[in-house]
């Protein structure tokens, strides 16, 4: 262990985007739970990815605006997709979301197949590259939460039907994706929407947030102390959060 | 001069031009950054200053351009072997690109 590792500069930026990414995935992952979709983020975020990849191979500049047009093009396309799916068989809706991430994971790996940097890349998808945030990133990213959450106030999700909640989803999961990984995306949407069913609907969001900010934190802290790479650490602390909170409100309801 | 490497690639440079390598990024060669190995390069650059950090082209740039956020140091980009850069045409071009972009980050005229 190592308690010299716990140096906020280096740790502040990436606490920062996590949170930034709970703000918009923790009320959007209630939803995700309340629809029965929940493999939808993966598909999404995958499909965020696949446009990143196809974007990179078209030797678009790294980071740059293009790229985001790319991701943000191919995550709107998946989402009006399964917006049509949904509308069009309803019953078959999870199983069609699963289909279409592996079949974007899938492409992804085609894409990359003659890339020397192809595992890197395919790596950096899933567990994202938390620790390299910069400021700008982090600017842009509060912009997109901040919007989507205007949406969701403004009630785009009820006005606009599905596409309207397909698409603030694929914004909110364009901007986190690139930053924190596929699996922190899937576990900031599902843990404090899973941990938090239980509770009352009026506490339910500030105990989402409040557990998954934990989770953030603490996944960092120990990722630092044992020198364990950020974003698989934070998933497994997310979890442990998550089943504490739900373990206590259990107790405190049998009471 | 001292320098800071993201990957160990870089001996016989280091040896020709009599440049030391007071730190490597990767706490492993190819294993990535992590934040206590990232924490122990900031505080060795407070003890042992370096003029800049060296990647290879074909590395992902974001672990040196992180310590250049965090350090202030300049990132400089090598070609490391033929074609890696559009000055990298040839070995003369690779000398070549390799001590102009060295000497640009020292600020030093030739």
């Amino acid at each position: 262990m190592n308690w010299h590792a716990l140096d906020w500069s280096i740790l502040g930026l990436p606490l920062v985007a996590g949170l930034l990414v709970l703000a918009t995935h923790v009320p959007l992952g209630a939803q995700v739970l309340d629809r029965g979709i929940v493999f939808i983020d993966l598909a999404v975020a995958q499909m965020a990815g696949l446009g990143v990849i196809v974007a990179d191979a078209l030797g678009f500049p790294d980071r740059g605006v293009a790229m985001q047009a790319a991701a943000v093009t191919a995550a709107l396309g998946g989402a009006a997709l399964l917006a049509w799916t949904e509308r069009r068989a309803a019953q078959q809706q999870e199983a069609l979301i699963g289909v279409s991430f592996v079949l974007a994971a899938c492409a992804g790996i085609l894409v990359l197949a003659g890339n020397p940097h192809g595992g890197e890349h395919l790596k950096d998808l899933l567990v994202g590259q938390i620790l390299w945030v910069d400021g700008a990133q982090l600017g842009w990213l509060a912009l997109v939460s901040a919007l989507v959450l205007v949406g969701l106030r403004a009630g785009v999700t009820q006005r606009f039907g599905r596409f309207g909640f397909y698409g603030l989803f694929a914004l909110a999961v364009t901007a986190s994706v690139q930053l924190v990984g596929v699996y922190l995306v899937f576990s900031s949407l599902i843990i404090p929407a899973l941990a938090t069913r239980s509770f009352a609907v009026r506490r339910r969001p500030l105990a989402g947030y409040a557990l998954g900010a934990a989770g953030f934190a603490l996944g960092l802290v120990l990722s630092a102390l044992f020198d364990l790479p950020s974003g698989a650490v934070i998933a497994w602390a997310l979890a442990g959060c998550g089943f504490l909170a739900a373990a206590l409100h259990g107790r405190r309801a049998e009471r | 001069m001292a320098v800071v490497s993201q990957h160990k690639a870089f001996h016989y440079l280091y040896d020709w031009l009599g440049m030391k390598e007071v730190a490597v990024l990767e706490p492993k060669p190819g294993v990535e950054p992590s934040v206590s190995h990232l924490q122990q390069v900031l505080a060795s650059l407070k003890t042992q200053p370096a003029r800049m950090v060296i990647y290879a082209a074909y590395q992902d740039g974001r672990p040196s351009d992180w310590l250049q956020r965090n350090s202030g140091i300049a990132t400089v980009r090598l070609p490391f072997t033929v074609g890696g850069s559009d000055g990298a045409k040839d070995l003369f071009g690779l000398f070549d690109d390799t001590i102009d972009r060295l000497t640009t980050a020292t600020g030093t005229a030739k």
